[in-house]
């Protein structure tokens, strides 16, 4: 695995591709809610500069290729090393370990080397006491590193709305070092991958040493083979309902723990998430805000929709999950040490290396223009190239993030007629029949080979030659038959495909008669054309198949294949 | 050592110092049938099963033949695979061979060793006149149809636990074994601890099964049982459904008892873990006072027995604390019948235990109130896996489930109880806690799987000396030293079984070399994945302390007294006339000791004087046959007082303070 894109100075990256599954179908340039991917040579890129974390592309991409960068190794370190290490643990937890789960992870990680597991839901509690503080001077009560990155970077005259107070995350590792000094290191475990950019923040430096998701936590259990039914049952460092804190990662947890009331009537008090309404929400003017309070999550459903989750289960599943384990919590036990910590936080505007937006109107009409969109009616406006419209990817291209390559439907204009070019060129015969073998499609060499003209398109290809070949590919004894015959005076050689997938065959024909060699040369050059044909066929195969996709390269090498055979024609009328 | 290689059935095999030709021919994976071998005691060559030819003569028996260079070595001759069929043949035809309805079915050596050799048909007549099972025991069951004369529990009983109640009897075609006199194993020294049930390779020793009690008891209505479920069961049951030794299955094990009909599923850890409080605080109080040391530990039963049988007047030395099954009994039928609103006949204690002696235990008197037990009925851990495979359950992809709370709830200290060291490891983290303040001292030096453990130990300001031995031999040792005054030390556990309880009596048979240890291995895991790790902590045990408990109820409910348990159980002799409400009860031992020391002078002048005072009409003169004070002696028993070197002046000093009483 590597990541040829080089990192830029200063930025946080938390999310890398692994290229070689990287198969340039733009799905993550499409999900991006921010396009902050770049596609260099087909493969796709994230720029951190412009990335909020949200780990969209991660649980978007069909390959696996976006990967949030694993921790897993310095957090090996840290527990080999022989210091202290503690774990906050996330409240979404039990979207991923639910039901009898739930009970055995504390043992679980404490046979991985954690001294001390604690659940992060402690600092929720601690922040929304904090946060509710803030009302009426403030509307924003989040605790999302996505949406704070979003609006650091994308929306910064929402700042004076948002509530300046430390994540749980951040606000749980200061009360653990407060509770058991600092000679620890502290571990958040979690659904997230913008938390692992909030740890390395500047204002952040120190607290919180690694950031593990749960499912990287999920393939360090299964290397040291821990199994959670053979653990045994325990509970976190305490217990406690920390007010309901545990909902923090279901929309609307948190305005519910600050006891901000909320029901369902009320117009005062909102919550939303996914990356869609948050945009949405940023997008209207603050002036238009006629709500008190609002708490924006980035991923669908809140935390619970996080990437990092080992499984893919419906958010219903995970949020039951979690509202279960909340409800095993009923009384208040164990007394909470009264905190003293600053839970204050700052966030401030982000700058950008690059800007869609900045890109002029002539820039975009040039680019357009020499991507063969000069007419208005070529701008399509698909989406298949990841970006919204025509012009939004122009844009990416000025500013070369996009290739112009990525535009489907021109690719595939430019590739039809190429695929003709070749067939309709090549010296051998080419034939393609339907599945009562009747001619669909003959090149130029064909009808001249056995002396026929568009007529005989969809007749049946017994009419012109020999079919006793086609005949054992339809009735499946074969998948390729070879032959050498003669008729009208010719005598060739013919080999024959099925394409039992798309119930067509395809024959192919070299005249041998015109090989005036001696036997042996005549053997090697029949072999080798062969070959080649057998190639250059498989090649255009492909291309029937996955037009678009071979575009770039394999119609090179169709060219230059064709151009072989030829050349080697052209030795043998010598 | 000098290093060469003997041949072995073709292979060249290097000797690297094994104590015999049969730990070669093992190391040369060549799996030899035994009986009567096992590695820990000694070996005596009776089975005749690894019967080898060596340099193409001789025929030896591989386990009791050292190697030596230059062997050429053959397991596998004609000859020998016929010699090795008719032992066999011969065995089975004086075999009690019912061997489905055998408890030992499926783990019997005799069916494993005779389906290996391909023994299909005896050639021998039957024998037919058994002689019958002993039943006498709580705990064990001897059935002398089945023993093959191996021997193994005989070597097991003398020489790990120096117990040594069972031996062969007559020669030759009238061997036997036998307990001590002829007797029942419920009328002797035995100490219930189950080493020679899980030495005998057959059924001749089993254990004494509850299950069909415990059942009859789930289909009650009127019953509401409950069960407890000993720390080292967690680590061993999942053996008998196919896990590794050592894997932790409390939550399947919960699942499939809950499955089974038990109402309420607790953890005998909540009870350990008022063991470690109140045996610590006994520990500190008298290391403070420095009086009764060194304290022992009282959580083996068989350990109990055995100073009961053999060390008497250590017995103040011992902690009075209950077991851990014992408090969690008293505590159940106390606090739950009233939290249930249910008497206590109503209520079934069952536990499940590593631990044959365990029902042993259950049983004493001192355990039971109004003729009710606190713990009903004791299983083992074979017995549980049983009802398990009655039930018909597939514990292994049970769904794990949860104790019931709050006897349910434990710290790590009340689980590692299950392993030798356990119990001071508990107890030196309470006095971590009690002396310094801290919680989180780790005191892991007795950890392992040697049977004699010693070191010092440092709490705070103080240093104690402690040891801890597992294996009952090893502990006559070391008390043996410490009566001699030859050591010191301030705390003493011991466990019976060699390596604590994880390898009890009641454990599923093993052939895996490494079953003790990873079960030892599993307890620490299931240690450090608990919160919490010292007892004081446990927050449900903190409330009963707040809200149930009180000086006097604790002294009751949590602990004990012993009794002195005479080697002779014959009554005493009247000497007098009879009626029992005379005022002054004399006792006079004639056993040989106290006979040679001059009892017989000290009842004649005795007898004297009280005809001089005219006191025969209001006296009981009785004779004894040991007090177990044979050093002391003569001894005189004047009302309950003990005169030990007893002349006629300290009779008569004691006589007439009772006479002065009564006037």
């Amino acid at each position: 695995m590597q990541q040829t894109w080089e990192k830029e100075e200063g930025t946080i990256n938390v999310i890398k591709t692994d290229l070689a599954n990287c198969m340039d179908c733009y799905r993550c340039v499409r999900a991006c809610p921010v396009k902050a991917i770049s596609v260099h040579e087909g493969q796709a890129h994230v720029v951190d500069s412009l990335c909020i974390q949200c780990g969209t592309c991660v649980h978007e991409c069909p390959q696996h290729a976006k990967l949030i960068i694993s921790e897993l190794d310095q957090v090996k370190a840290l527990i080999s090393s022989g210091r202290k290490v503690v774990c906050s643990i996330a409240p979404s937890f039990p979207a991923a370990f639910g039901g009898w789960k739930a009970r055995r992870l504390p043992s679980a990680l404490r046979r991985l080397g954690f001294s001390h597991v604690a659940e992060t839901a402690e600092g929720a509690d601690e922040i929304s006491k904090a946060s509710v503080c803030a009302l009426g001077t403030r509307k924003v009560f989040t605790s999302c590193p996505a949406v704070v990155n979003y609006v650091e970077h994308y929306k910064p005259d929402y700042l004076e709305y948002m509530v300046e107070v430390a994540s749980p995350m951040i606000a749980h590792a200061k009360m653990l070092r407060d509770q058991l000094g600092e000679d620890i290191d502290v571990v958040f475990i979690g659904p997230c991958a913008a938390k692992k950019g909030e740890a390395k923040r500047e204002n952040n430096k120190d607290l919180v040493q690694a950031v593990l998701t749960f499912s990287e936590l999920n393939e360090w259990l299964e290397e040291e083979g821990i199994e959670l039914a053979t653990c045994t049952e325990s509970d976190f460092q305490r217990k406690n309902d920390y007010h309901n804190a545990r909902l923090f990662p279901i929309q609307g947890g948190m305005l519910k723990t600050c006891g901000i009331e909320d029901d369902v009537k009320s117009s005062d008090v909102m919550h939303l998430s996914g990356s869609k309404a948050v945009k949405e929400l940023f997008s209207i003017p603050p002036s238009e805000w006629n709500f008190k309070a609002v708490e924006p999550l980035f991923c669908d459903g809140g935390c619970i929709g996080g990437p990092g989750f080992p499984k893919d289960e419906s958010l219903f599943i995970r949020q039951k999950r979690v509202k279960e384990y909340v409800q095993s919590y009923s009384s208040t036990d164990d007394k909470q040490p009264k905190t003293s910590v600053d839970l204050k936080t700052v966030f401030s505007p982000q700058k950008r290396s690059l800007a869609l937006e900045q890109v002029s109107d002539e820039e975009i009409e040039r680019i357009l223009i020499e991507t063969g969109k000069a007419n208005p009616e070529d701008r399509l406006n698909c989406g298949a190239c990841g970006y919204n419209n025509c012009r939004e990817k122009a844009a990416a291209i000025a500013l070369g993030m996009a290739e112009a390559s990525m535009c489907m439907p021109q690719m595939k204009r430019l590739a039809q007629q190429r695929m003709d070019k070749i067939i309709e060129n090549s010296p051998n015969g080419v034939v393609v029949l339907d599945e009562d073998l009747r001619i669909v499609h003959m090149n130029s060499a064909f009808r001249k080979m056995f002396m026929c003209n568009h007529h005989v398109l969809g007749r049946e290809i017994s009419y012109l030659i020999n079919d006793e070949g086609y005949e054992k590919l339809l009735n499946g004894e074969a998948d390729s038959f070879e032959a050498v015959r003669t008729k009208y005076g010719i005598r060739y050689h013919e080999m024959l495909y099925a394409f039992t997938n798309d119930r067509q065959y395809v024959g192919f024909y070299a005249n041998l008669s015109r090989m005036k060699l001696e036997g042996s040369e005549i053997n090697l050059i029949k072999k080798q054309t062969m070959e080649q044909a057998k190639k250059i066929l498989d090649h255009q195969v492909k291309f029937a198949q996955d037009l678009v996709h071979y575009l770039g390269t394999s119609t090179a090498e169709s060219e230059a294949l064709v151009k072989k055979m030829m050349d080697l024609y052209e030795d043998e009328e010598l | 050592m000098n290093t060469f290689n003997i041949i072995i059935d073709n292979m060249e095999v290097p000797y690297e110092g094994e104590k015999n030709l049969l730990e070669m021919i093992r190391k040369a994976n060549i799996d030899l049938p035994t009986f009567c071998y096992h590695s820990e005691i000694s070996v005596y060559g009776a089975c005749r099963m690894c019967m080898v030819e060596v340099n193409g003569k001789s025929t030896v028996p591989a386990c009791s033949t050292p190697v030596s260079e230059g062997m050429v070595v053959k397991t596998n001759t004609k000859q020998l695979r016929n010699l090795r069929k008719m032992i066999v043949e011969l065995m089975l035809a004086s075999h009690n061979q019912s061997c489905t309805t055998c408890a030992k079915s499926n783990d019997c050596q005799l069916q494993e060793i005779a389906k290996q050799l391909g023994v299909d048909k005896v050639r021998f007549k039957q024998k037919v006149d058994f002689e019958p099972v002993d039943y006498t025991s709580d705990a064990i069951v001897r059935d002398p149809s089945k023993c093959i004369l191996c021997g193994d529990c005989v070597r097991v009983c003398k020489e790990i636990q120096s117990v040594g109640v069972l031996d062969f009897a007559n020669r030759g075609a009238d061997s036997k074994i036998v307990a001590c006199f002829n007797k029942g194993m419920g009328e002797i020294e035995c100490v219930n601890c189950g080493q020679c049930v899980k030495a005998c390779p057959v059924g001749a020793l089993t254990i004494k099964s509850q299950v069909e009690r415990v059942w009859d008891a789930l289909h009650d209505e009127s019953k509401t049982v409950v069960v407890q479920i000993a720390p080292a069961i967690r680590v061993a049951m999942g053996e008998a459904f196919g896990f590794q030794p050592g894997t932790t299955t409390t939550g399947q094990i919960v699942s499939a008892l809950r499955i089974m009909g038990f109402d309420k599923i607790f953890d005998t850890s909540f009870g350990a873990d008022f063991t470690v409080i109140e045996e610590g605080n006994e520990f500190i109080d008298r290391y403070q006072k420095g009086i009764r040391l060194p304290q022992f530990t009282s959580c083996c039963p068989a350990w109990v027995k055995f100073a009961e049988q053999y060390y008497p007047d250590l017995l103040t030395n011992l902690s009075s604390c209950k077991s851990p099954q014992q408090m969690f009994g008293s505590l159940s039928k106390e606090i739950l019948t009233k939290e249930l609103g249910i008497s206590r006949e109503n209520l079934v204690v069952v536990s499940i235990m590593p631990c044959t002696a365990k029902k042993f235990e259950a049983k004493r008197k001192e355990f039971s109130k109004d003729n009710n037990p606190d713990v009903d009925f004791v299983l083992t851990t074979q017995e549980a896996a049983r009802m398990v495979k009655e039930s018909g359950i597939n514990f292994s992809q049970l769904q794990p489930g949860s104790f019931d709370m709050p006897f349910g709830f434990k710290t790590g200290a009340g689980v590692i109880f299950g392993t030798s060291g356990g119990v001071s490891e508990a107890v030196l983290r309470y006095a971590a806690a009690k002396l310094t303040n801290d919680t989180e001292a780790e005191f892991t030096q007795f950890r392992g799987d040697k049977g004699v453990k010693i070191g010092e130990v440092k709490v705070g300001d103080i240093t104690l000396k402690m040891a801890v031995v597992s294996g009952l031999a090893n502990a006559r040792e070391l008390i043996d030293k410490v009566r001699a005054g030859k050591v010191h030390f301030d705390l003493i556990e011991v466990m019976a079984c060699p390596g604590g309880c994880v390898n009890g009596g009641g454990q599923p048979v093993s052939s895996n070399r490494n079953s003790i240890k990873d079960r030892s291995k599993g307890l620490y895991d299931n240690d450090k994945m608990l919160q919490l790790h010292c007892s004081n902590e446990n927050p449900y045990l903190q409330k009963m302390y707040a809200q149930d408990l009180n000086p006097h109820n604790i002294h009751e409910w949590l602990h004990t007294s012993y009794v002195n348990r005479k080697r002779i159980q014959h009554e005493d002799v009247p000497l007098s006339e009879d009626g029992q409400d005379k005022p002054l009860k004399i006792n006079i031992c004639f056993g040989t000791s106290c006979y040679v020391r001059g009892a017989q002078t000290l009842y004649n002048q005795l007898m004297v004087y009280l005809k001089e005072q005219g006191l025969m009409d209001q006296t009981t003169i009785s004779a004894s046959f040991c007090m177990e004070k044979c050093e002391r002696g003569p001894v005189l028993k004047v009302n309950g007082t003990v005169l030990e070197h007893c002349t006629i002046e300290k009779a008569i000093e004691a006589i007439s303070n009772v006479t002065c009483s009564i006037s």
